[in-house]
């Protein structure tokens, strides 16, 4: 254990965030209209962020808009962090068991995710007043597994904070995974494997407490923890943990810190096959090593079988342009360039997709291509105004 | 093209490997008993690799296999550090990166699942001949098996996939052969892997030109990162990079492009040859269609200079100062070195064979003082007489004409000896590190300057 490593507040901010109903100052209030478009029904304060459940005036969907709270905005790791989870979650294909994310909108220079709107607002939390029964355990279970197989199918995520409170329990009871604010991509960036700190304590690795390795592996470990939870309606700990975040921190890294998992991953097999919660909650190099591997793993258990995965989910993928405005949005021009070029290609006579091309362009340094790109736009549509203006700058 | 596949194990010493039906390309890595040794190597590799510096550990087995891409002393050290176990790498300082793992020169050392075709891993296992003849089915941390009656390979996820390949022993699960329903698998040799990226020349790679599907001119990030996936070797040259958008899509692109380069080259844009370039159509991160054309120097003496580099590292063999040299030999082949290199040997090449005289040309780069000398005969005896006895004279008196002294700079003396019969090329090399090796173009030098220098 690293005694250096101390705990990001993360939880402790919720907790305290969530006594909390004064509106913030220069966020939106309930009832407000953004953008002349999406007024706003609902707010929840989290620990980093604030989300405000909003529905469209044009087209009546609802979403769920997150945005980081305004304390924060001067913190430059809060931002990086609010881009990588918009990184992660925005290219994230459109999956039954995992929130969409459909696209960014700059609302007073704020960048505001929009999020696909669970009308339930249920999470498994809520559902976890005691064990849950065993078929509904695992039918959890394996929404969970199947939700983080596809969310790694494109490259490996960590999300790093799953728990139940991020597990919503959608109509038919469809569990969603949702908050990717931890999550990011495992891959080398600036040289290194990039870390981050936090997480909810009762739910992390043994590796999150000591700053260590945070990769799907650390997703297997708090997976094994909450399907322990569902089944036996406690968290295996052979200790009662503390209301008080201090103490609790203390307590769990104080276990982990005598390799406690051990025992964890060590019991009699009642509450649940010995090959999947030790296949869960084992040291590190002996567990799952992907969520392909524990889905398979308990389909063989269970005798569940592909067929039994919930259906596609109505409601509209994330679109490319989509997609690009908010790589746009968040200052990754090249990335959001490219994406550009594809709609292009796909749509090129889009007097609308030349001029954010342009926009895009610019900047990223590359104004004579972004003055054709204008020319075009206005061209193809002469309403628009923007790209007179641009043009005429 | 494969060789004729072998249909049953077969061995080499103490190793048993499998079949090789099922490898994916010609020649994979294959352990022996008993290897040449490159002094110094294992020392520095191991070195780099416990303190987590996996990009510097591959970057001193690169330098060994750019001049030997078989040495099996390196091969093997890149199996270590690639094939070191995964939290090792996310805790690591220089964890590898994409580059790094799709590098085409570790193709070799790769296993490859026969089944799903994507899987690919380095088994370690490989290195450890007592250990292969144990059996593996039961355990739970190889990555994938090898079947040893008939070679084919797959991976964990493709045989917990499949129920039919599984036996129950209480627990544990033992796997059978996918492809003969045999229970003889084992931990997996290298089959070899398709390359992920543009092959290496030896010539320094000078231009890139990614021609992009779209009305988007690619811009220099994005052509970075796909260089980055698929030819490496363009970024560590320096090479110029050029971005042209194509829409719509021709039926043809090659023929497009070789027209589009075949105009760049009439404006003075191409710094090399279209005919000396290679060419690869790819597949970008979101699905565009890319045509990328690295263009590289034109041939000329690098394949000779490479060919007597390999040489000198055969010849110094379990020399521990070897591994510590072999990057500065390596500096000899670096992109600015060879381009004045190979433009000077055209020059004296040309003054020598018209007035049957030695020329010569010296310039500093960097740490380096660099003179390249050419002489009109391959006969050892003639080219002696060049330097009237007086070699080491006239090397000190080239390095204080640059205002340096022995031993403050590395010094190269390329010797190009040529004639209408054949070409012969000597090298004397001295390190600026008293503990590189120093070498010494000796059979330029007479008995008397031997006798002297100690070396006779």
């Amino acid at each position: 254990m690293n005694d250096a490593y101390v705990p990001t507040q993360r939880q402790d901010l919720a907790d305290d965030a969530s006594s909390r109903s004064t509106a913030y100052q220069g966020l939106p209030r309930l009832g407000q209209c953004l953008l002349d478009r999406y007024k706003v029904f609902g707010i929840k304060q989290g620990g980093l962020s604030v989300v405000f459940f909003v529905v469209d005036l044009e087209t009546n969907r609802k979403y769920a808009a997150k945005t980081y709270r305004p304390e924060l905005a001067g913190s430059a790791t809060i931002l990086e962090r609010f881009k990588a989870e918009v990184d992660v979650w925005i290219n994230l294909e459109s999956h039954p068991n995992i929130v969409t994310a459909h696209f960014v909108e700059l609302i007073a220079g704020r960048p505001y995710l929009f999020l696909e709107y669970v009308s339930t607002e249920t999470s498994l939390r809520d559902r976890l007043a005691g064990p849950l029964g065993g078929s509904r355990a695992i039918e959890f279970a394996y929404q969970l597994s199947v939700g983080m197989e596809f969310a790694n199918l494109k490259g490996e995520i960590a999300h790093l904070d799953l728990k139940p409170e991020n597990l919503l329990i959608a109509e038919g009871d469809v569990l969603k995974v949702t908050d990717f604010g931890l999550a990011h991509h495992v891959r080398v960036a600036q040289g290194v494997y990039p870390r981050v700190g936090g997480g909810t304590w009762q739910y992390a690795s043994p590796e999150q407490f000591a700053g260590g390795v945070e990769d799907t592996r650390s997703d297997i470990y708090s997976f094994g923890l909450i399907f322990y939870e569902m089944l036996a309606g406690r968290l295996p700990f052979p200790f009662r943990l503390s209301q008080d975040p201090a103490t609790r921190f203390k307590q769990l890294s104080d276990f982990y810190a005598r390799d406690g998992h051990r025992e964890l991953a060590v019991h009699d097999g009642q509450i649940a096959p010995d090959s999947i919660i030790s296949g869960c909650l084992s040291h590190l190099e002996y567990r799952f090593s992907d969520f392909t591997m524990l889905r398979s793993a308990l389909e063989r258990e269970f005798r569940l079988r592909a067929s039994d995965r919930v259906g596609a989910a109505p409601g509209v993928d994330a679109t490319l342009h989509d997609r690009a405005l908010a790589l746009y949005r968040i200052g990754r021009y090249s990335e959001s360039l490219s994406l550009f070029n594809r709609l292009l290609q796909q749509q090129p006579n889009a007097g609308q997709l030349w001029l954010d091309a342009a926009q895009a362009l610019l900047a990223n340094g590359q104004p004579e291509s972004a003055r054709r790109f204008l020319q075009r736009a206005v061209e193809l549509d002469p309403s628009l105004d923007e790209a007179r203006r641009l043009l005429a700058h | 093209m494969l060789n004729k596949p072998r249909k049953k194990p077969f061995s080499s010493g103490g190793y048993v490997y499998p079949p090789d039906a099922f490898n994916v390309t010609d020649g994979p890595f294959r352990p022996t008993p008993s290897f040449p040794a490159v002094g110094g190597l294992q020392e520095i590799v191991f070195r780099l690799e416990n303190q987590g510096r996996y990009r510097s550990a591959l970057d001193e087995v690169f330098n060994v296999l750019d001049l030997d891409p078989n040495n099996e002393h390196a091969l093997r050290l890149a199996i270590t550090v690639v094939g070191d176990n995964r939290s090792n790498q996310l805790r690591a300082q220089e964890p590898l990166t994409a580059a790094y793992l799709n590098d085409r020169r570790l193709d070799s050392i790769f296993t490859a699942c026969s089944q799903c075709k994507t899987t690919e891993w380095v088994s370690v296992y490989c290195l450890h001949e007592g250990l292969l003849g144990l059996n593996y089915t039961t355990s739970e941390i190889l990555p994938g098996y090898q079947c040893y009656d008939c070679g084919y390979v797959a991976c964990r996820k493709c045989l917990d996939g499949a129920s039919q390949n599984e036996d129950r022993l209480h627990a544990l699960r033992i796997y059978r052969c996918p492809n003969c329903g045999g229970p003889n698998l084992k931990a997996a040799y290298p089959t070899g892997r398709l390359p992920r990226q543009m092959a290496r020349h030896p010539e320094p790679v000078v231009q890139v030109v990614v021609f992009r599907e779209g009305p988007i001119p690619p811009d220099e990030a994005y052509m970075a990162g796909l260089l980055e996936r698929t030819s490496p070797d363009a970024l560590e040259d320096g090479a110029e990079l050029i971005g042209i958008p194509v829409s719509p899509w021709p039926n043809d692109i090659e023929k497009m492009a070789q027209s589009l380069l075949f105009r760049l080259r009439g404006e003075r844009r191409l710094k090399a040859l279209p005919e000396h370039a290679e060419y690869r159509l790819v597949q970008d991160a979101v699905g565009t269609r890319v045509y990328v054309a690295k263009l590289m120097m034109a041939p000329g003496v690098q394949a000779l200079l490479k060919r007597h580099l390999a040489r000198l590292v055969s010849g110094h063999g379990d020399d521990p100062r070897l591994a510590i040299t072999i990057p500065l030999w390596r500096s000899l082949l670096r992109s600015d070195v060879l381009t004045y290199t190979q433009a000077t040997t055209l020059d004296s090449m040309r003054e020598s064979l018209s007035d049957g005289d030695h020329h010569w040309q010296s310039r500093r780069l960097h740490n380096m003082i660099l003179i390249i000398s050419t002489i009109p005969t391959s006969d050892v005896e003639r080219a002696r007489s060049f330097f009237r006895g007086r070699y080491m004279a006239f090397l000190d008196g080239e390095v204080h004409a640059l205002g340096s002294h022995p031993g403050e700079v590395d010094i190269a003396h390329w010797i190009f000896c040529l004639d209408g019969v054949r070409q012969m090329v000597h090298l004397t090399f001295l390190p600026e590190n008293v503990r590189a090796i120093p070498t010494v173009a000796i059979d330029l030098l007479t008995l008397r300057e031997r006798i002297e220098l100690g070396l006779a």
